[in-house]
């Protein structure tokens, strides 16, 4: 094949662009750690990235919310709890006022009885980052029933109405939030409760536990027709009855804020469970697409070693395979 | 013959050789030259003239019989053809080029991920549903979404406008192509009649002209008649025919659906009339109207991969996805059911989605709780979040299964072009360097005629020298 000038140059130009090109390739595989800089590299390739990349974001994206719900899951927990101890503490007085037929200071455990509500009513106003943890999904002072006899923006108060037979302190407990549950999406279409609803902890409508301490309370400080017990005065033994019956009633019901405390928090156990499993599939993933994105550097360093090497030796012998024609050796 | 003929021989060898040295230096001149096939002087020797009493014939000396041009017809048409593909290919991954810098992806933050962070932020409101901040963020987020599909957009409206530019420009060179060789054409008329090499110079323009057409409108049909004229055609279209060329023009049409088409036509340079359809086979001009009536156009209806339809299709399936689930949400003061949107239902594109003024910085009234009076309710807002996985977003997929396969798509034709390109780049390097082989000029033998033309014409200066000395002898014999 007669060989030419420019046939040499056009095979040495193919040849010196294409180590350029490798060279200018490992370059960027090392500043920029990535194996693949732009979609027509290895499409395949960079939508398996895309894929698992959208499979880590799902992922945080639930990881994030459950963080953050476990968070308030402790709050209502914590909240629940504190209240459940009340709760047992007026039990324990009601056992201690009907056991004792001579005790004498009945007024005075009333007098605890009502300390322990209204620290039982604080208790369930409890609320975490401005959200009531047992309001339903009625949680900020704007959205409760604000009708009477309410005079604040809690989602359960202590009101003093009008004396009856049946209770003659008059006190109430009245809830002004709703007994909705509110839920989080663990996984895809997977929800799960995240509040703990006054119904199920305190019965009834929401209430009911609240109604029974005023009943000890009540059966304590006033007697049957309704007047206040003197300092020294003893339960007689219907009152004792009664005050049994009230005993077992909180004692059911304290069995049953235990076992909703229980389950509540199993509940944010297993999301916090589910986190750590989703936070570990993440992290294969991501190991994943590191393989499939990151730069082998050791690999890559050495390959463009070579691929410099290649391209500087070709620019020696390029310019020795220019040099010469016999032009140059005329006279 | 007297002594004055030897003289005459010796004169015609120094011209001849001159010559030699002339087209010799010519091809040394344009070595460097795309396309230029290297002649060379073929000599021939001068008419015999006839002894005297007829005894036979002696030599007169030599002439200058041809300069021959070393074209290759077939390595032109090959070269031509690939070359055709080339420029396509090349065209198709810039411009693809540009649509994955658009597209910004791989990255955290294309449209991918900013659809991942819209739903984001839905699933942490659901968290705080009553939150006027987290309201506020998923609002910005939304946002977000909105600006990035209306800059996608501009870019590609603006890259499409570029795209049209050059669809004109490479336009106005086809015709200051088909006006050149038709020129030339004109040119070697008179020099027909010489022989088929006698206009080499303007063969080899001419050619290189062919060529740069061929990269503009694909394969070409050049045919050379025998007087040496060519007529080209392009898919059947004639532009050229010998000494008359004809224009190309391009026009849009625009149909009841609002798509809007490039297309061009074979013009008359005398009339203006239309004289037929032109459709350019391959090369850059047919990878440029590929582009404009299809990648680039959202009411592209050829059924072919458009990115801007993609993309209109995923905003418009985010639009009324979002609103369906939204509409049966309440916001935070809502009494009665709002039937409120997110997005603005009239923007169902990628340049014109937007937020529904209903919720424009007013967090408060984003929709995501399931009855009136429940801030704390985050059904809606889970709902939306969910999208994120509905697995019947758009065409039967997620939204980021969607984009994934957009993004594959694009990335394919992307890999193809660039593939093509280098495969088309080293057949041309082949094909060249064959060409070469036989048109190129190589130095050396350049330097070896120019020895033997030199020593040549040394040796006739010698004739026509000794013949003088002999001559003067004779005038001086009288003396």
């Amino acid at each position: 094949m007669r060989i030419t000038q420019n046939a040499q140059a056009l095979s040495y130009n193919r040849s010196i662009l294409e180590l350029q090109e490798r060279v200018d390739r490992g370059q960027n595989k090392i500043t920029t750690g990535l194996n693949y800089s732009n979609l027509s590299e290895q499409p395949k390739t960079i939508v398996d990235i895309q894929q698992l990349q959208t499979l880590v974001d799902r992922n945080s994206r639930f990881i994030t919310s459950l963080d953050e719900v476990s968070n308030e899951m402790y709050a209502g927990e914590f909240a629940a709890e504190k209240l459940a101890e009340k709760v047992q503490d007026i039990r324990q007085l009601a056992i201690d006022a009907s056991k004792h037929t001579a005790y004498d200071k009945m007024p005075v455990l009333g007098q605890q009885v009502f300390q322990r509500l209204t620290d039982m009513v604080r208790d369930a106003n409890t609320d975490f980052g401005g959200r009531f943890v047992f309001a339903g999904t009625k949680n900020t002072p704007q959205s409760l029933n604000m009708a009477p006899p309410s005079t604040n923006n809690l989602p359960f108060e202590l009101v003093q109405e009008a004396p009856t037979p049946d209770n003659p302190s008059g006190l109430r407990v009245i809830f002004k939030g709703n007994t909705k549950e509110r839920m989080v999406d663990k996984s895809i279409g997977s929800p799960e409760q995240i509040n703990i609803t006054a119904n199920d902890a305190f019965g009834g409508s929401g209430t009911e536990i609240f109604d029974t301490v005023i009943d000890i309370y009540n059966k304590m400080t006033y007697r049957s027709d309704g007047t206040l017990r003197t300092s020294d005065e003893v339960m007689n033994v219907e009152d004792q009855r009664i005050l049994q019956g009230y005993v077992q009633t909180i004692s059911n019901q304290a069995e049953r804020l235990d076992e909703e405390i229980g389950r509540y928090a199993y509940r944010r156990s297993r999301l916090e469970a589910i986190s750590v499993q989703l936070t570990e599939e993440s992290t294969r993933l991501k190991e994943l697409r590191s393989q499939l994105e990151d730069t082998n550097m050791p690999e890559t360093i050495l390959q463009l070693k070579r691929d410099q090497n290649a391209y500087e030796y070709s620019l020696n012998v390029g310019s020795r395979l220019f040099q010469t024609s016999l032009l140059d050796f005329l006279r | 013959m007297g002594n004055f003929g030897a003289l005459e021989i010796g004169k015609r060898a120094l011209i001849a050789q001159r010559f030699g040295m002339d087209v010799t230096s010519n091809n040394i001149a344009n070595v460097n030259t795309p396309g230029y096939a290297r002649q060379r002087v073929e000599f021939g020797e001068t008419d015999p003239q006839l002894l005297p009493g007829g005894k036979g014939y002696i030599g007169s000396g030599v002439e200058v019989a041809n300069v021959r041009l070393f074209r290759e017809e077939y390595f032109d048409r090959e070269i031509r053809n690939n070359l055709s593909k080339k420029s396509g290919f090349e065209n198709d991954s810039s411009i693809l080029s540009r649509v994955e810098t658009i597209l910004k992806e791989p990255s955290d933050d294309g449209i991918d991920a900013t659809i991942d962070k819209f739903f984001n932020s839905f699933q942490e409101l659901a968290n705080q549903p009553e939150s006027i901040a987290r309201r506020e963020f998923a609002l910005n987020q939304a946002q977000s979404l909105v600006d990035e599909f209306n800059g996608m957009s501009a870019r590609f409206t603006e890259l499409r406008s570029q795209v049209s530019e050059k669809i004109t420009t490479s336009t106005d060179e086809v015709n200051r192509i088909i006006e050149r060789i038709t020129e030339l054409n004109n040119k070697l008329t008179p020099l027909v009649s010489l022989g088929s090499d006698a206009g080499a110079t303007i063969i080899n323009e001419r050619a290189r002209a062919v060529e740069q057409l061929s990269a503009l409108v694909g394969p070409v049909n050049a045919t050379v008649d025998t007087k040496g004229l060519m007529s080209v055609s392009v898919n059947g279209a004639s532009i050229i025919s010998t000494v008359i060329g004809h224009k190309v023009q391009v026009s849009e049409t625009t149909s009841s659906s609002g798509e809007r088409t490039l297309s061009m036509q074979v013009i008359s340079r005398a009339s203006g009339d239309v004289i037929s359809k032109f459709n350019p086979g391959a090369g850059e001009i047919a990878s440029n109207l590929k582009h404009y009536n299809v990648t680039l156009d959202g009411n592209d209806s050829s059924g072919g991969f458009s990115i801007v339809k993609s993309l209109d299709e995923l905003a418009g399936a985010i639009v009324n996805k979002v609103n369906t689930v939204a509409q049966t949400g309440y916001g935070l003061d809502d009494v009665t059911a709002p039937n409120r949107n997110i997005f603005d239902p009239t923007g169902t594109t990628a340049a014109s989605i937007k937020l529904d003024p209903a919720v424009l910085n007013q967090p408060r009234n984003l929709p995501i709780s399931i009855e009136a009076g429940t801030p704390g309710d985050n059904t809606i807002a889970r709902q939306i979040a969910a999208l994120a996985d509905d697995p019947t977003f758009i065409n039967a997929q997620t939204a980021q299964q969607f984009y994934a396969n957009t993004l594959n798509r694009v990335a394919t034709a992307g890999a193809d072009a660039a593939n093509g390109a280098k495969t088309t780049s080293l057949v041309n390097d082949q094909l060249n360097a064959q060409r070469e082989s036989v048109i190129g000029v190589n130095l050396d033998e350049e330097a070896l005629s120019l020895i033997r033309y030199q020593r040549a014409f040394e040796a006739a200066a010698r004739i026509v020298n000794t013949t003088n000395e002999l001559l003067g002898t004779l005038i001086n014999l009288g003396r």
